[in-house]
């Protein structure tokens, strides 16, 4: 049995909406409820796969038995078990956020096969082995990506879709043409076996390989949303219900930086000096140009969305110093982040739901008649902006820590001062919204989707109570993804 | 060959990408196709050009084609032909419920 754990998590959720979509489509409750069970049984496998391979282990799983490196293989590590934990808990608080927030047309539309086929396209992604592969499962996310963000087809969806699906086509063309160029230089599309090849490569080959890296960096940092190719994001991502863009929020983009973690030290291990200071350089900006556009904004989820931007830099910064310390600064701020991140959406959404307005200056006096959904604001702000005690803090530590440890001032102090502005935008919609003058309708909100940031702010409270040993597994994990030798080992060698 | 090769592939890309950049979207779509083209003979070209072999090992042939880039091209037309269907539903819809078949209509402005 758990030589097949690998490919599980692939597909369980493909089974799941084959049945939703051919058996259960008539009943939305029969749905609901076969969605939730199905959603926690993933994570009960998840968990396993994740006891298994915190020792260390690297599971390859050859698809059809072909041997490396001929056939495609799944390889799952430390790295690839915390990302589909990580991504299945965050779908957990969606789809239940979900059940109170979307209307029964959206429902009827296929909402709940298609939160699963997002969930295969993930959960494809943070196992492959294979960089053609890979492209796939991005396509696979992609497309339920887009039918998630204009599901409904209101007129604002239609608008932001466009663009959306305009600029993350030319992501995946881009993608496309680097597996293409990767191939003719070295003849495979394995990552471990180009792991050995792309540092072999010499003359026309090592241009080609050199081209090559480069153009799979801007496409991660489009999917990854990084400076200067985030502008796809603010307008795409609260265009569709608040359940749906907390998701988008909270995962979608963190594939993007999953793939540059996998890539950039497995497959390319002679390029780390060009994309280490890529990386910085741009997370940098990407911090400030985000909390700034932030700042500037009035509209809750979008403002949310510019955060996105400025928190995908302080990973690609903590990633791009390429040290063990930095790598697992960057894993222990995904897991703090993607908690966060959803959570504040899903508050935004309870705001709207309640209010019927969008806009924190419609908004006023939550903190009187919303008590409790204040404090779940307030936890979840602070922890973003990297208050302590919450877990935000822990975050903001280890990265400020890793960046001083290789000297890199600069970026650090940009680091420092990007938390300053956080805070002050979190201020502002504590300011404006929760304290003041009431304003805006009070309409009943349902409870579950109370229980859906609660959930998610728990787990950030948890993670910030035990972060040592978090942290601890985190340094074990990035340990594990610079010593690309072992997976060379675990894919051409053993097993044979 | 591969010159010619080369040179069309450069100009898919150059007439792909100008009509991404225009404003229409029927526009952006066919330069989508356009790009996607571009980049499936790069895939192919990748793989080395070899006239008239087979994409098999055959003792009899005196050589074999690459079939793994046939076989990765044929993924990404599948693929493309997904995505450029849904791209055509979506700018018709887009076009039905605003009247306007620009990428960013000036309508666009957030409050």
């Amino acid at each position: 049995m758990s030589a097949h754990l690998p490919i599980l998590p692939i597909l369980w959720p493909l089974a799941t909406a084959l049945v939703l979509l051919l058996v259960l489509r008539r009943s939305v409750a029969a749905q609901r409820a076969f969605s939730l069970v199905s959603l926690l049984g993933l994570v009960a496998i998840e968990v396993a796969l994740l006891l298994w391979l915190s020792g260390g282990e690297i599971a390859v799983y050859r698809l059809g038995n072909w041997e490396a490196p001929f056939g495609i293989l799944l390889m799952a590590d430390r790295l690839s078990a915390i990302m589909l934990l990580l991504a299945s808990i965050t779908a957990v608080a969606t789809l239940l956020f979900a059940f109170g927030d979307l209307d029964e047309r959206r429902e009827r539309m296929h909402f709940y096969p298609l939160f699963q086929f997002l969930l295969l396209g993930l959960n494809g992604a943070f196992l492959t082995g294979d960089i053609f592969n890979l492209f796939v499962w991005y396509e696979v996310t992609l497309i339920a990506t887009y039918a998630l963000l204009t599901l409904g087809s209101e007129a604002r969806q239609l608008r932001a879709g466009l663009p959306f699906l305009a600029l993350n086509l030319t992501g995946s063309t881009l993608f496309l043409a680097a597996a293409g160029l990767i191939y003719g230089a070295t003849g495979t599309l394995n990552m471990a076996h180009l792991s050995v090849l792309t540092a072999a490569a010499d003359g026309a080959s090592a241009v080609v390989v050199q081209v090559a890296t480069v153009l799979l960096l801007v496409v991660f940092c489009f999917k990854a949303a990084l400076f200067p190719l985030y502008f796809w994001l603010p307008d795409g991502y609260p265009a569709p219900p608040a359940a749906i863009s907390a998701f988008f929020g909270g995962v979608a983009t963190k594939v993007g930086v999953y793939s540059m973690m996998r890539v950039f030290p497995l497959v390319f291990p002679e390029q780390r000096a060009l994309v280490g200071e890529g990386l910085m350089a741009l997370g940098a900006v990407s911090m400030l140009v985000g909390v700034w556009g932030a700042v500037c904004q009035t509209e809750i989820r979008r403002l949310l969305s510019f955060h996105i931007v400025s928190q995908i830099g302080y990973l690609a910064f903590a990633l791009g110093l390429l040290t063990e310390a930095g790598v697992a600064a960057a894993i222990f701020y995904m897991i703090h982040y993607t908690l966060v991140k959803c959570g504040l959406f899903l508050v935004a959404g309870v705001m709207e739901r309640m209010t019927g307005q969008n806009s924190v200056k419609k908004i006023g006096g939550l903190m009187e008649s919303a008590p409790a959904l204040a404090a779940l604001f307030f936890v979840a702000g602070l922890s973003l902006a990297g208050l302590p005690p919450w877990s935000g803090f822990f975050a903001k530590i280890v990265v400020v820590v890793a960046g001083f440890q290789q000297e890199r001032y600069l970026y650090t102090g940009i680091a420092v001062l990007t938390g300053l502005f956080t805070l002050f935008s979190m201020m502002k919609i504590w300011h404006l919204s929760f304290w003041g003058e009431p304003a805006g309708e009070r309409r009943p909100v349902p409870r579950v989707m109370y229980g859906a940031v609660a959930l998610l702010v728990a787990c950030s409270v948890i993670f910030a109570a035990v972060f040592q040993p978090v942290h601890a597994f985190a340094r074990q994990t990035a340990a594990q993804l610079l010593a690309p030798d072992n997976y060379v080992r675990a894919v051409l060698w053993e097993g044979r | 060959m591969e010159l010619l090769m080369a040179i069309a592939i450069g100009t898919l890309f150059g007439a792909g990408l100008y009509l991404c950049l225009r404003r229409r979207t029927l526009q952006v779509v066919l330069g989508f196709a356009l790009l996607g083209h571009a980049v499936n003979l790069l895939i192919l070209n990748m793989g080395g050009i070899r006239h008239g072999q087979p994409p098999l090992v055959n003792p009899a042939a005196a050589g074999y084609a690459d079939p793994l880039v046939q076989a990765l091209i044929l993924t990404a037309i599948v693929i493309g032909f997904g995505v450029t269907a849904f791209l055509l539903v979506l700018a018709y819809r887009a076009y039905q419920e605003t009247g306007s078949d620009e990428v960013n209509s000036p309508r666009d402005k957030h409050p």
